[in-house]
């Protein structure tokens, strides 16, 4: 996403906070495919997606006011209240990822080549950077979680390995994600 | 902040707590810094990963849906004699109105499942018997037939409801409640398919009242109050 592109979808927000219901479609319009596509990946169903997208800009007009440009973008901002949503909604419900879907899809791969696209080069680069100093299947954990909404228990399910095992990658590679991020952001 | 709170923080953004560790985690937040910039950070840092999803566009209607729920209600105001959720500022009546409110987004799946009949609300004169004692509210889906007739006939303090086309969503009832004066709200039945009559608590100053139907479980809210989501609030005022 460009710097400019940011900044707008900032200033709609700061708007919303001020009830502007015109800021708010426009936010709405571009923002909300988006949106859509993180929840369904999570809540895997099309029609308790469209009801968590309406709930998360429901929750977005009501606490635009709390919304402070200068710690978060809009987009962040917007895109996890999205995600929690749908991740409260997947474990409250009960339901459970659909492994080995249809369309599952090897988000590594798809980081790695992204490579060459040009949009947010900036953003992943070091993500991707750093995804790859870690050991391929505890890797795969915390982007199936990330995008899949994949619990521990059906991670360990996926691998096979006890629960604690799934524990142990997931903390040792949001340590070392930590450190070599943060790293690489000085 | 200790290690073990940050890779709290950071699971915690992650969804790969359950749900236990989750609302012990989320119920943190509000009062520990440490912990929100915990996961402010984390966020942060995830934050590139979202750009491998391609989008999907919501459905046609949904803007509609959304946008019935969210427009500040005064501004479908017509010259018609209700407001909507137009409980006076400031006074208790307001609590109760937030807490709806509150309801209403917690339970905002079945509130769009109903809101599409609130798109839009008159109040108009029933009939010729247009009073000043007699009033109707007809709750209208948009263009369509109206799915709730509410007349409130204030001499012999009585409430008549005719359900046109209301629609209740399977395994919920409506429920009709009744606000007057400062009064917590007071179940005034069920809404059924059949027409029927309530009558107003002798106590209160119906002109000043407001009415709301909520949907709650079946038989009606198990508690004194309303339980689910409001998909109809108004309020009388004289002409």
């Amino acid at each position: 996403m460009r710097a400019t592109e940011q900044a707008e979808l900032d200033t709609l927000l700061v708007a919303v906070a001020r009830h502007d219901r015109d800021a708010f479609r426009q936010l709405y319009d571009r923002t909300a495919p988006k949106l859509l596509a993180t929840i369904l990946r999570i809540v895997r169903i099309r029609s308790a997606a469209e009801e968590v997208l309406q709930d998360v800009y429901l929750r977005i007009w009501q606490n635009a006011e709390s919304y402070a440009p200068q710690t978060a973008p809009a987009k962040a901002w917007m895109s996890s209240i999205a995600r929690n949503r749908a991740i409260d909604v997947l474990r409250q419900k009960g339901f459970t990822s659909v492994s080995g879907a249809k369309d599952e899809v090897d988000w590594y791969e798809r980081i790695a080549e992204d490579r060459d696209r040009e949009a947010d080069m900036i953003n992943n680069a070091s993500l991707r950077h750093c995804l790859q100093t870690i050991e391929p299947q505890a890797r795969d954990c915390v982007l199936l979680a990330y995008y899949e909404g994949y619990s521990r228990e059906e991670l360990a399910t996926r691998y096979g390995r006890p629960v604690n095992t799934i524990k142990t990658w997931l903390h040792r590679s949001l340590s070392s994600l930590r450190t070599c991020l943060d790293g690489a952001a000085e | 902040m200790s290690e073990e709170s940050d890779i709290a923080a950071a699971e915690y953004v992650l969804g790969t707590l359950d749900a236990a560790e989750r609302s012990a985690f989320a119920a943190r937040l509000p009062h520990d810094a440490d912990a929100r910039r915990a996961v402010a950070e984390w966020e942060r840092r995830f934050a590139g990963l979202e750009e491998m999803l391609q989008p999907v566009q919501p459905s046609p209607d949904a803007w509609a849906r959304l946008e019935a729920l969210v427009v500040p209600p005064t501004s479908r105001a017509t010259p018609f004699r209700v407001v909507e959720g137009g409980f006076p500022a400031g006074s208790t009546l307001k609590v109760s109105r937030d807490r709806w409110r509150a309801a209403a987004v917690a339970f905002g799946s079945l509130a769009a499942a109903l809101v599409v009949f609130v798109l839009q609300r008159a109040i108009v004169p029933f009939g010729h018997e247009s009073d000043a004692g007699s009033y109707l509210a007809a709750v209208n889906r948009g263009g369509d037939k109206p799915a709730l007739l509410i007349r409130v006939d204030l001499k012999t303090r009585q409430v008549f409801v005719r359900p046109v086309a209301a629609e209740t969503p399977t395994g919920h009832s409506l429920e009709l409640w009744y606000i007057g004066d400062d009064k917590a709200p007071r179940s005034m039945g069920l809404v059924d398919k059949a027409p029927s009559t309530l009558t107003i608590p002798q106590t209160s100053n119906a002109t000043s009242a407001s009415f709301a139907v909520s949907v709650e479980p079946l038989g009606g809210s198990k508690t004194s109050g309303p339980t689910g989501p409001v998909v109809y609030a108004g309020q009388l005022i004289k002409d």
